[in-house]
């Protein structure tokens, strides 16, 4: 049923991603994968979630509405409480800068829309055992 | 025409101040010479010693009723021509004539040419003069006369009225006070002088 | 002085020339005088001489003898006073101090000549003739020595030998008066006679300096005179104008040179001639011969003092035309014209072709301004086209951009999706069909975005706004990695994968996106057209030049190319044949996107193939890329 699951344990992902439908299908592959998947659709609502939560990382989309992935990678990692996790920003523009920009902003990670979810996995995989080993 | 004209080389002052020094030189020497020679025709010669009255033995002869007169020269005396004219400008301005005589001396041992010289054609030539040749001087010596020029004037008697020369100086004709006197004297007019100085060569050699 | 005292400088030295000529004038006279009295000075030394020997040539003292002293004063007193101022008369000519000297001496000399002779009347006269000739110095200055000499022999005679006169003071002061009266009226005399000489000497020079001056001035005015003539004619002879001079009738006088060589006539020819009959054409004399007796009549003339054109005719015949100006002069009251003429059949000509040029100029010109205002039209027009173009182009890339995040956000689900669907039918045992099923969808899918992130690129290439990035990378690990995505495509077709990396390949300062993307595109081509072949990836380092490269070259044997195919393969939505797509698949845009990304990354990209042997594709990156700030260009 559910296959790489064990050294994981049951790590938590926050979702953070406007839309509807990209957000079902990656919350639902997810948890197929063994992780307890929190979701949140606006940037305020990451922020406010990974504070109380406190998941194992957070995957953040970029175009959010009311407050905008950059920001909100920006405050989480500016708290100190939720500098800890690793966030994987995410993004449907493919410009280099915004690599680079979500790199500056704290980000862990990034990757292009449409989402590989194999190479995903793997960045997640990496993040996790490096959090786990620190 | 020289244009401009140039001053000879000669003439700076250093050449100027021997010019001074030489022309006072020459002026100091050519009054010197001058001098000398005024002085020699302005020394009279000795003068006559002559006898008051007509001496008798002479061989002039004396004019009864006329004075006489006599000049002695020397005949070779140069000076003595100036008497000799003054003589015949005398006996000229005088109204009495005089016997005059002119006595030419001649000395021993000398010829006659030597004594008949041209002063003796002139004494001869002058009116009125009778020239007598006076062998060794005796007539001189009777006359006691040394100077040629010596004029004497002996008056109607005999006695003498003038005696000495004739010429201003020596060989100097003009007019003098001999002449004057003698003129006046023959003019029966008082004589300026009775003596004047004789200008003329001795007639005896210096010792004689 | 005859001239009168003035500032002018001109009669300043004029009086300074006349009393040169006088001063030189006057010390000639003294010279000269000087010499006479020099040799005079002689001759009566000498006289004094001869008469002292002649008449007193010795003292008596009885019968001795010796010379006279009057000999020795003759000779050497006489001697004294003449050879003194004889020497300086020769050495020292001229000068006052001779002549005063020369005075004296000769009044010396007739006090001893008077004494030599006896103090004769005669003698006497010596004064009166030595004065005389004294006065022949023409200086009254001369006499004052003469006549203190005269004074001062009386007077010290009188002082220190009385004797000579001797008593007779009375008498020889009248005398000696007499004496004197007549040595001053002499003197008198002399004087006024020196100095009307010494004036008209003086008159003389003025004159002689003002004539002087008059001879240069004229002289002078002589030369400036001949000068101007001569720079006249010189005026008149090299003038390459005509110049001509008439007199009232109108016959020719002067006829310079250039009026030779223009009209034909000599100078002798043409003066005495009527110049209308000589140099104007028989049928226009008309106008001319009616206008010289009106001016002459009334002074009227349209024809004077302004330049004007003939026609004119040469001596041969030949008609030709003039430029000319007429003015009237009159010199010594005569009337005559002088006329400058000059032959302007070159100038004519010159102005004609001038005329025509300018014409073809004007042409030239208008054509130029319409050509201009068309030209402004169509860089208007293209402006605005570029506008356009450019405002498209924005508009385009706005559009992608905004498109890019449009497109891709449902395509994320639908693949997503359709990869989850295919999970759980995996995981619920499905049956193969569903499973299909989704793997079609997975794939459309997959094109769909294949060609959107294609489509995308490509325009914002086009657009000018694709950045590249750079980081380094292990190049080996970079393939490792892009093998795992293309593996499946070459193994699909029973194809084997080679990898071949040279020594010295290591990492890239690049940008990996790209190259990783240039990569899978070539490989997924070769894997697409190979079936049971083999597909090769040579990794090598070369060098061009100074820069360091990394040249991937995939290879595959597979259907391979014609020329004409390897031609046209880089073109966007191009593919080897139309029929390709619908064997193949593919989107077209794989190699257009390879060759742009190495265009832009500075790299090259090439082709052979050859049709059913396969196809060799190689491309050289930079080692090293420039660090790139802007998006970059093609072409920059």
């Amino acid at each position: 049923m559910m296959d790489n699951v064990d050294e994981l344990g049951n790590a938590t992902i926050l979702v953070v991603e406007d839309n509807e439908a990209s957000r079902e299908v990656l919350a639902r592959r997810l948890e197929r994968q063994g992780y307890r998947v929190l979701l949140a659709v606006d940037g305020r609502q990451a922020v406010s979630a990974a504070r109380t939560q406190l998941p194992d990382l957070i995957l953040m989309d970029l175009g959010l509405p009311v407050l905008d992935g950059w920001d909100a990678t920006r405050q989480l990692k500016a708290d100190a409480r939720t500098r800890h996790i690793p966030i994987i920003v995410l993004s449907a523009h493919a410009m280099t800068n915004d690599r680079d920009r979500a790199l500056a902003a704290g980000g862990d990670d990034f990757d292009t829309k449409p989402i590989r979810f194999q190479a995903l996995l793997g960045k997640i995989e990496i993040l996790l055992n490096t959090k786990v080993a620190s | 025409m020289r244009y401009p004209f140039q001053v000879s080389a000669l003439d700076n002052s250093k050449t100027r101040w021997w010019l001074w020094i030489a022309t006072t030189l020459w002026l100091v020497a050519a009054a010197a010479g001058l001098a000398v020679l005024w002085n020699y025709d302005n020394a009279p010669g000795e003068r006559a010693t002559a006898p008051q009255t007509w001496p008798t033995d002479t061989v002039l002869v004396r004019a009864g009723g006329q004075p006489t007169l006599i000049l002695l020269a020397h005949p070779q005396c140069s000076c003595t021509r100036a008497s000799l004219a003054e003589l015949a400008e005398a006996l000229a301005r005088s109204t009495i004539r005089p016997k005059t005589y002119v006595l030419f001396l001649k000395p021993e041992g000398f010829s006659d040419e030597w004594a008949v010289s041209d002063l003796w054609r002139i004494a001869a030539a002058i009116p009125g003069v009778t020239v007598v040749r006076d062998d060794a001087g005796t007539e001189a010596r009777r006359f006691g006369v040394s100077t040629s020029g010596q004029t004497l004037l002996y008056d109607n008697a005999g006695t003498l009225l003038f005696a000495g020369g004739i010429t201003g100086a020596r060989a100097h004709q003009g007019d003098n006070d001999g002449r004057r006197s003698i003129v006046a004297l023959l003019n029966q007019k008082a004589p300026v002088r009775a003596q004047t100085n004789v200008f003329g060569c001795s007639l005896f050699s210096a010792g004689l | 002085m005859l001239l009168p005292q003035t500032d002018d400088p001109a009669a300043a030295s004029v009086s300074r020339r006349a009393a040169e000529l006088f001063a030189a004038h006057k010390h000639e006279i003294h010279t000269r005088t000087d010499r006479l009295f020099a040799g005079l000075m002689a001759l009566q030394w000498v006289g004094g001489i001869l008469f002292a020997v002649w008449v007193s040539p010795l003292a008596w003292s009885g019968t001795t003898s010796s010379t006279h002293l009057h000999v020795w004063a003759a000779v050497v007193l006489g001697g004294l006073i003449s050879l003194f101022p004889a020497l300086l008369a020769l050495l020292r000519p001229g000068l006052p101090s001779t002549r005063y000297t020369i005075a004296t001496a000769q009044m010396l000399m007739g006090a001893l000549l008077i004494h030599l002779t006896g103090g004769r009347i005669e003698t006497h006269f010596h004064v009166f003739g030595s004065l005389a000739f004294l006065a022949f110095y023409r200086d009254w200055r001369v006499l004052v020595p003469a006549t203190v000499v005269v004074a001062l022999d009386h007077i010290l005679r009188g002082m220190f030998w009385p004797q000579s006169v001797y008593g007779v003071l009375v008498a020889s002061h009248w005398r000696w008066l007499e004496h004197a009266a007549w040595v001053i009226f002499e003197d008198v005399f002399l004087v006024v006679a020196c100095l009307r000489s010494v004036g008209e000497l003086r008159e003389t020079a003025d004159r002689t300096a003002a004539l002087e001056q008059e001879v240069r001035t004229r002289h002078k005015a002589e030369v400036d005179a001949r000068n101007s003539e001569a720079r006249s004619e010189a005026i008149l002879n090299v003038a390459l104008d005509c110049v001509i001079l008439m007199e009232e009738s109108g016959r020719i006088v002067r006829f310079n040179p250039a009026a030779e060589r223009t009209f034909g006539y000599a100078a002798s020819e043409a003066v005495g001639q009527p110049l209308a009959d000589l140099m104007i054409p028989a049928d226009q004399r008309g106008a001319y011969q009616d206008a010289l007796p009106r001016y002459l009549k009334t002074g009227e003339a349209t024809g004077t003092n302004r330049r004007f054109e003939l026609t004119a005719i040469r001596k041969t015949g030949e008609i030709f035309p003039v430029e000319v100006a007429i003015a009237p002069i009159s010199s010594d009251g005569a009337a005559m014209f002088a006329g400058y003429m000059r032959d302007i059949t070159e100038r004519r000509r010159n102005e004609a072709a001038l005329a025509e040029y300018t014409r073809d100029l004007e042409v030239a010109h208008e054509t130029q301004r319409q050509n201009s205002q068309q030209l402004a039209a169509l860089v208007d027009q293209l402006r605005l086209t570029q506008r356009r173009a450019e405002d498209a182009t924005r508009a385009k890339s706005d559009f992608l951009a905004s498109m890019s995040h449009e497109l891709r956000t449902p395509l994320n689900a639908i693949i997503l999706y359709s990869e989850l669907l295919q999970e759980v039918a995996e995981d619920d045992g499905k049956d193969t069909q569903s499973i299909t099923d989704l793997q079609k969808i997975q794939s459309a899918g997959k094109h769909l975005l294949a060609l959107i992130n294609g489509i995308l690129d490509l325009s914002k290439i086009e657009a000018g706004k694709m950045t590249l990035s750079r980081e380094s990378f292990d190049v080996r690990e970079m393939i490792d990695d892009l093998l795992d995505t293309v593996a499946p495509l070459v193994r699909k077709n029973n194809n084997t994968l080679t990898v071949r990396c040279g020594d010295g390949v290591g990492t890239m300062s690049s940008d990996l996106m790209k190259t990783r993307q240039i990569l899978i595109n070539l490989l997924s081509n070769a894997g697409k057209f190979t079936r049971d072949g083999a597909v090769t990836v040579d990794v090598n380092r070369r060098a061009a030049g100074a820069q360091a490269l990394i040249e991937f070259t995939v290879s595959d044997t597979g259907v391979g190319m014609t020329q004409a195919q390897t031609e046209r393969i880089f073109d966007a939505f191009t593919q080897a044949d139309v029929t390709t797509t619908r064997q193949y698949g593919g989107t077209g845009l794989g190699l257009a996107l390879v060759s742009r990304f190495c265009e832009l990354m500075k790299g090259s990209v090439s082709v052979e193939s050859r049709p059913g042997e396969g196809s060799r594709f190689t491309v050289c990156l930079p080692l090293e890329a420039a660090p790139v700030e802007v998006p970059a260009v093609i072409g920059a």
